[in-house]
């Protein structure tokens, strides 16, 4: 018989809400959590995390992370919320040193210890031919900061976790695969506790100039993510961490840990398709919710609602409702979370498993805001207003950029 | 000036090590107390050589040479190599140096301080002490 695997601590820093408890009040609200970005980046609005809730983590936080100069803003909200999952587990209940680490992540452009220029020679590094004055400031290491895999490196230096630390760069779908890909080994056997997650932050000058450039982003002012209406323009940008532990259920009962929900199911697959439109008939994101059922055991008619990937955007959004239409073949229950915190592109998939697990344990579903008076696609019953339902599995999607699609199963954990 | 330039290495050391400024007092050993390794060396480098302009030797501002110089010498013959080395540092400094070689890396902030200082002055503020 196959191994259950179950969620039993979680770890969050989000715009809704910077720890566990404020991010399942704040998700129930009727309301959005974007606010304005300052006048020097190209785009107005953004769900942030406040700089002072992350300063304060690092400056009272009762330790040292001696490699906080090569974090960037990804990894600094990534150790937040991984310092979170880890305490809310009793000492000694899991080994540190043989936990593994699998994270979503992405390309990291803050980089605050890269000097301004590098075209001039301007670096102070041995052997290095100068042609000008070096610049002071500039991080030896600076290259770290750069490199996806700075989150999931410094997680387990910071914590001493000292199992395989994996990262995973397959865009939107990053977090929601990392957690797919813990879930599977721990299911499989071949571990018994994960870590997992992601985050990232692309709310700096060059990541809002992709997005801008891809006309990806809401024109609305003030902006608004309106999934699946008929009116939605792009989505807004977010930023964030979340992190689970993933155990095995018997250990997690015999060792008495709480289990805040199941991960039954996860499932993958590529578009085969454009490098950056979806495939519009939505067949690789079929594929992979098929493939989630398929893990979970499950049938379509086992799902009461679907957490979509959802962005607002024209072409996604549409070829996301095809793929339900065929899927389904009934209206299904849809919300998406970016309406509430905007895109949180690699940490996406996990802040949205972290929002279906306080669903399942509230029975309540999350409401797609701003969408009171929108009409959405056929086949769509778009949540637009929080709702008590009894739920039992959700099905939790998440499409990245270059046609990678990944798919979760989360179900309700009852004793 | 001294003052100015042990408050500099401590300020630079502090923000390198993401802790308080007072944890980071002259006596404090780089290695042993402050977890000093390979990069921080490198950056802390970089940041003072730029700040004041100088032209750093990695044996006078770390003291490397320190143990290949006591090697198969008497006291008094490493005594007389580690003055000739290290000119910018109290002989009673050298001398608890040479004591305590055996508890770890001696390096201490204010003998970073105290390099600097001699860079930029020529003249070691070793006969003070």
């Amino acid at each position: 018989m196959k191994r259950r695997v179950v969620v039993v601590s979680a770890g969050i820093l989000s715009p809704a809400g910077v720890n566990w408890p404020e991010f399942n009040a704040g998700i129930f609200r009727h309301r959005d959590w974007f606010a304005p970005l300052p006048d020097h980046l190209p785009y107005p609005a953004a769900a942030r995390v406040k700089d002072e809730v992350i300063d304060s983590f690092f400056k009272n936080g009762g330790r040292r992370f001696k490699y906080r100069r090569y974090y960037n803003r990804a990894t600094e909200m990534g150790v937040v919320a991984a310092c979170e999952c880890l305490n809310g587990i009793e000492p000694g209940a899991v080994d540190l040193g043989e936990l593994p680490v699998f994270w979503g992540a992405g390309p990291n452009f803050d980089l605050r210890a890269m000097p301004e220029s590098m075209d001039e020679h301007e670096i102070d590094a041995p052997g290095c031919e100068r042609r000008s004055e070096p610049k002071s400031g500039a991080a030896a290491a600076w290259m770290l900061q750069y490199l996806p895999n700075l989150a999931a490196s410094a997680v387990s230096s910071a914590f001493c976790t000292r199992g395989e630390a994996i990262t995973y760069v397959t865009a939107c779908a990053a977090s929601s695969h990392a957690v797919g890909e813990a879930f599977l080994k721990i299911r499989s056997g071949l571990l018994d506790f994960a870590l997992c997650g992601g985050s990232d932050s692309r709310l700096n000058r060059q990541g809002l100039l992709a997005y801008l450039m891809l006309g990806a982003l809401s024109s609305a002012r003030p902006p608004r993510v309106l999934p699946f209406c008929r009116d939605r323009d792009g989505f807004v940008p977010g930023e964030g961490a979340a992190v689970f532990l993933l155990a095995d259920e018997s250990l997690a009962l015999s060792r008495g840990l709480p289990i805040l929900a199941e991960v039954a199911g996860c499932g993958s697959s590529s578009d085969g398709f454009r490098l950056t439109d979806p495939d519009p008939e939505g067949f690789g994101m079929e594929r992979a919710m098929s493939a989630a059922l398929r893990s979970a055991g499950a049938s379509p008619s086992d799902i009461d609602i679907v957490n979509a990937h959802g962005t607002g955007t024209l072409m996604n959004d549409a070829a996301e409702a095809r793929a339900l239409r065929r899927l389904f073949r009934r209206p299904i229950t849809v919300t998406s979370n970016k309406s509430q915190f905007g895109h949180l592109s690699a940490a996406a998939g996990a802040i949205e498993m972290a929002a279906c697990i306080a669903m399942l344990q509230s029975q309540r579903v999350t409401p797609t805001v701003n969408t009171e008076s929108g009409t959405p696609e056929e086949g769509i019953d778009l949540v637009k207003k929080s709702l008590h339902r009894p739920l039992r599995m959700i099905l939790s999607n998440s499409f990245g950029f270059g046609g990678q699609n990944s798919c979760l199963i989360l179900k309700r954990w009852t004793s | 000036m001294m003052d100015n330039v042990l408050e500099c290495v401590r300020k630079t050391i502090a923000d390198l090590i993401n802790c308080g400024e007072d944890e980071i007092t002259p006596e404090a050993r780089l290695v042993e107390d402050l977890g000093f390794e390979s990069i921080d060396f490198l950056e802390l480098a970089m940041t003072v050589s730029s700040r004041y302009k100088v032209e750093l030797d990695e044996d006078g501002l770390y003291l490397s040479s320190f143990r290949s110089l006591l090697r198969n010498a008497s006291p008094e013959e490493a005594m007389d190599r580690l003055r000739a080395a290290y000119p910018h540092l109290p002989v009673r400094e050298l001398r608890h140096m040479l004591e305590t070689a055996d508890q770890g890396n001696v390096l201490k902030v204010s003998h970073v301080a105290s390099y600097l200082q001699y860079r930029m002055q020529g003249s070691p503020s070793a006969q003070a002490g």
